[in-house]
């Protein structure tokens, strides 16, 4: 059998969870203060995920770029392929926030919404 | 065909630039550097020496305590803050005195006014309050301080508006004389000119050896300064230093000092170390250890331990280090060359070199005018128009600013409170700043106690639009010192639109 | 002149949590003035995850978390000014602001709430040796390049210390294509959370090396590496422990200061463990009818801390008006930090006036395992508790119940320490 240590992400907390892991599977999981912190060692030993939050392009917005963040954890080993998969996005501003991005990223079933809102450019603020 | 070129943009080509300008004279003066005053004059401790301790008989000592007595007038002509705050050097033991006796003896030949040897009770009413070790001292009440880029940034655009030309990236490559002359070739051009003048501070040896048999020798000799937040300003305002008996740095200094700087921060230094590199102004791990130790050590001496009675680690905002052009003749090299007429050396310009030099630059173009006929101009402009900074300014003046100008009241250096319209006005300013240094040398942008946290990025905006250039080509310090770099690889496309 | 009931300097979390609890407890004429372009001050650039779950009971991301307040804001119809600098305050309440539409104002306030927050400790104020060429960011200005104006300062970097902000820039550069080569750390912990040491290098495979500082800084025009070195127990290098890191960009995540220049022109006594002004219970400096409150009084970790803190400052503020400025001040209790408590917040009780329970807030100076927190009224321990860790980079907090305080007729002060197990 074989212990597993793990520091829960969830909050800024950061329980030490210790994960007991044998041929069948998680025997016990310990040192966890909730029930997020049960799930996320769980899951942390068999499928580990992250939420990612980068930006994306925007035209025409008053800024450059929006925020953005996968509406849940992806699998850990697509959070780079899911960057990649972003960096070609473009939205056209207004962009609001909760705003739908890119559906199903990298096959995984999970959106990635706007964290932000971004306005349009108002061009008569250009003509005075 | 220029009948003039100097070569540097410091304190001396700046100076010499300026007096020049007074003369029908076609003028151009070299740079190598991305800004003008980008090299010695850039980092020294900003005082103006009274010439107290220059020995006596040398050059120095001679345009020192001209160059001084030359302050008031120069400063006020030009629009730059100086203050005289006086210098006082203090004695903590007999040897102590003994040197200040000595030093007095030498003020009094080299003619400096106003200096007096003092006992306590006698320092004491200069400055409220010294350490209980403290027994005397000496007084130099012509000691003053300015900040050195401001002085020579107002003396080039003043020299500009006098129709000089300014090339700056232009390093020069060798020189050849002919009958008419010299021409000067950089990496980018050949200048020709009838008289050529060397302030090429750290390199004025290469300069000079290109022309001339009589070969010399700069060694550039390192400074180094530590920087304190202008929330002590209140407890300095002397330049205050210890006697220079037993120092470190085999006294090849003034000594460690003390002193305000006219923007109100507080400048600790300096040390002295022999380097080879010539543009080396890295600040090193020794220097600093033996600024911060000795004033650690020697803090409670002064009058500012009254109020703040140790070493303020936590108030140091910067360091910076400088080069002084150190001639191996111990003086400065002036005055034409003796085998190639028309070759004039500023050289060698170091401590008391800022305050020395307007005196040297005058004397030297004077001595130039009188044997080559230069003939005065009557158009020539000595005082500079100059707004005066946001943050000099009252409430009723700031009103009026932004009434005038909307950007005044877009406040980008929350620090120095320097606005978008002062920062655009020095990039669009006669020797306009092209890059981040050079718009913080000009505005103080970035200067303050977040060192350019919050603004630097704005500021490199700004010069973007300004320029109109996409941010990623806008540099810190010219050629190679880009600040930002494309994200995702689509930065064109988005600057496109 | 019109006399508003409450001008808030600062637009940020503090700001606007502090705006929205005054007027819910019955400040009518709000002002808010931020400096930036709009509400939310350094959230807007916190891309990531992690904030709120206290407040809101949910994972929000920075922009999120402005946004939630910004939302209620506009819903209570409380009037702000952007891009606006404060330039002033007096003890009369009397604020000099300044912005490119309206000009130099000076507005006149009953209360005012200072919420200015933070900015980062720059390489100056670390005394490192060396050039000083393009590349050397505070981390935070990093982000700000990052994820607002959508450019990255590098490509091949170093961070030096390991608080939030560095760590967070280490995974968000690794994300987007940059090498991060490892982070050094003075000190022999992280002032960082552990969650982000885990999400943020452990991810990546990312060292994280303690007691090591950067000795010289190498480049002339762009930075082309760093030499890091062991630090010894007095933070002098090691010899020979000397390590050559190319790289061009240099990421400083060494520490905040709380932004107090003008409350500190103002006369207002700051503490100087906190760098924040010194405060009583209602969050009140010691002039009267100024408050404070979030990262300009202190420097949390948390923003939900932060938010808690201003909605409290915000209410007092409305009490104070309330009472019509009275202060009652008679019975004062000073609080002071010991054996390795670095300070408190408050620093100051005023029983008389404490209707509610008093939460004390504190941090400590090092790591102390096992060890316990100890509460003195007077001379006597009224509270002892055992902590399995408390470490400097985590804000501690004590609730003392008013009944206690109130058993204390002739409290004269309140000292935490903490005491080895």
């Amino acid at each position: 059998m074989e212990i597993r240590y793990i520091t829960c992400i969830c909050c800024p907390f950061g329980c030490q969870i210790e994960v007991a892991v044998g041929s069948g599977g998680i025997q016990s999981i310990s040192g966890y203060t909730c029930n997020r912190g049960l799930n996320f060692a769980a899951n942390e030993v068999n499928h580990p995920e992250r939420m990612v939050t980068t930006t994306v392009r925007v035209i025409g917005g008053m800024q450059p770029q929006v925020s953005v963040k996968t509406r849940k954890g992806i699998p850990k080993s697509e959070v780079f392929r899911c960057m990649e998969e972003l960096k070609s996005v473009e939205v056209h501003a207004p962009v609001r926030i909760g705003d739908l991005i890119r559906e199903n990223i990298c096959g995984t079933g999970i959106d990635v919404i706007a964290t932000k809102d971004v306005q349009q450019i108002n061009f008569q603020n250009f003509s005075d | 065909m220029y009948d003039a070129i100097i070569i540097g943009s410091g304190i001396s080509g700046a100076s010499l630039a300026y007096e020049l300008a007074a003369y029908k004279l076609r003028i151009a003066v070299i740079e190598k550097g991305s800004d003008i005053c980008s090299g010695t004059s850039r980092g020294n401790s900003a005082t103006v020496h009274s010439g107290h301790d220059a020995a006596y008989g040398t050059q120095k000592a001679l345009y020192n305590v001209m160059g001084n007595a030359m302050f008031d007038q120069l400063c006020s002509d030009l629009k730059v803050p100086f203050i005289r705050n006086g210098t006082i050097l203090f004695a903590i033991n007999e040897a102590d005195m003994e040197e200040v006796r000595r030093l007095k003896h030498n003020a009094d030949k080299n003619h400096v006014p106003g200096v007096e040897v003092l006992d306590r009770d006698g320092l004491l009413r200069i400055e409220h309050y010294f350490g209980p070790d403290v027994i005397g001292g000496l007084y130099a009440p012509t000691g003053g301080i300015v900040c050195p880029y401001t002085l020579v940034i107002a003396l080039c655009e003043q020299a500009l508006r006098n129709h000089v030309d300014f090339f700056l990236n232009n390093k020069v490559m060798c020189i050849q004389k002919n009958a008419t002359g010299f021409f000067v070739t950089t990496n980018k051009t050949v200048f020709q000119t009838r008289f050529l003048f060397n302030c090429a501070g750290t390199h004025a040896d290469e300069i000079n050896n290109m022309v001339s048999s009589n070969k010399i020798t700069i060694l550039p000799r390192k400074g180094e300064h530590i920087l304190l937040d202008k929330k002590l300003a209140p407890y300095v305002r002397a330049t205050i230093s210890q006697t220079p008996v037993n120092l470190p740095s085999g006294g090849h200094t003034k000594g460690m000092g003390i002193m305000p700087s006219v923007d109100k921060t507080i400048i600790l230094g300096c040390d002295a170390h022999d380097v080879t590199d010539k543009d080396d102004t890295a600040t090193t791990a020794i220097g600093l250890d033996e600024i911060t130790s000795y004033f650690e050590k020697n803090w409670r001496h002064l009058p500012i331990s009254e109020k703040i009675p140790k070493f303020p680690h936590n108030r140091i905002i910067n360091a910076f280090g400088g080069l002084r052009p150190h001639s191996t003749t111990d003086d400065f090299i002036i005055g034409e060359s003796e085998d190639v007429a028309g070759f004039f050396n500023m050289a060698g310009i170091e401590s008391p070199g800022l305050t020395a030099a307007p005196a040297i630059a005058k004397k030297i173009v004077q001595d130039a005018a009188e044997k080559y006929h230069f003939e005065k101009t009557d158009v020539f402009i000595p005082t500079r128009d100059h707004v005066k900074p946001f943050r000099d300014m009252n409430d009723e003046e700031r009103r009026q600013a932004v009434m005038e100008n909307k950007e005044y009241g877009d406040i980008v250096c929350r620090c120095e409170m320097v606005t978008k319209a002062e920062i655009k006005a020095a990039i669009h300013s006669p020797l306009g700043a092209t890059n981040v240094n050079a718009v913080k040398m000009r505005t103080r942008a970035g200067m303050g106690r977040c060192q350019g946290g919050f603004c630097s990025p704005v500021v490199a905006k700004i010069l973007a639009e300004e320029l109109s250039i996409d941010l990623t080509e806008v540099t810190q310090s010219g050629e190679g010192s880009n600040i930002f770099f494309p994200k995702n690889g689509n930065q064109a496309k988005r600057n496109s639109q | 002149m019109k006399t508003y009931d409450l001008i808030v300097i600062g637009g940020g979390p503090a700001g606007m949590a502090a705006a929205i609890s005054a007027r819910e407890n019955g400040c009518e004429d709000v002002l808010i003035l931020e400096r930036g372009s709009s509400l939310g001050g350094i959230l807007n650039q916190c891309i990531h995850n992690g904030f709120g779950l206290l407040t809101f009971h949910e994972e929000l991301t920075g922009p999120e978390y402005a946004a939630r307040y910004a939302e209620k804001i506009c819903a209570l119809n409380i009037d702000y000014q952007l891009n606006t600098t404060v330039i002033r305050i007096d003890r009369e309440k009397k604020v000099t602001a300044i912005n490119a539409d309206k000009g130099l104002q000076i507005l006149q306030s009953k209360t005012i709430i200072l919420a200015m927050g933070c900015r980062e400790r720059p390489r100056g104020a670390l005394n490192i040796p060396g050039s000083r060429p393009a590349g050397i960011f505070s981390a935070g200005t990093a982000q700000r390049i990052i994820n607002i104006d959508g450019y990255m300062p590098g490509h091949n970097v170093v961070i030096l210390g390991s608080g939030d902000i560095g760590l967070i820039m280490a995974r968000r550069m690794t994300l987007e294509g940059a090498k991060v080569k490892v982070v050094a750390e003075l000190m022999p912990y992280s002032s960082g959370l552990k969650r982000n040491i885990v999400q943020c290098l452990d991810d990546f495979g990312i060292p994280l090396k303690f007691r090591t500082s950067v000795v010289k800084i190498h480049g002339d025009k762009r930075l082309t590496g760093v030499t890091l070195a062991r630090m010894d127990d007095r933070n002098k290098p090691i010899p020979d422990t000397e390590e050559f890191y190319e790289c061009d960009t240099l990421l400083l995540s060494v520490g905040l200061i709380p932004e107090n220049e003008i409350s500190d022109e103002a006369g207002i006594p700051l503490d100087p463990s906190t760098c924040g002004p010194v405060v009583n219970n209602d969050f009140e400096t010691e002039a009267e009818g100024i408050f404070a409150c979030g990262n300009v009084l202190h420097v949390h970790d948390l923003v939900d801390f932060v938010s808690q803190e201003a909605a409290s400052a915000g209410k007092n503020a409305a009490c104070y008006i309330r009472r019509n400025g009275l202060s009652n001040k008679e019975r004062t209790v000073r609080l002071f930090g010991s054996d390795g408590v670095r300070y408190t917040v408050p620093q100051i009780l005023n029983p008389d006036r404490k209707d509610e329970d008093l939460t004390v807030r504190f941090r400590v100076g090092e790591v102390y395992q096992n060890a316990f927190i100890s509460v003195f009224f007077n001379d006597q321990c009224i509270l002892r508790r055992k902590k399995p860790i408390v470490t400097p980079g985590e804000m501690e907090l004590i609730k003392l119940r008013k009944e206690q305080i109130n058993q204390f007729p002739d409290l004269k002060s309140i000292t935490i320490k903490i005491e080895k197990g």
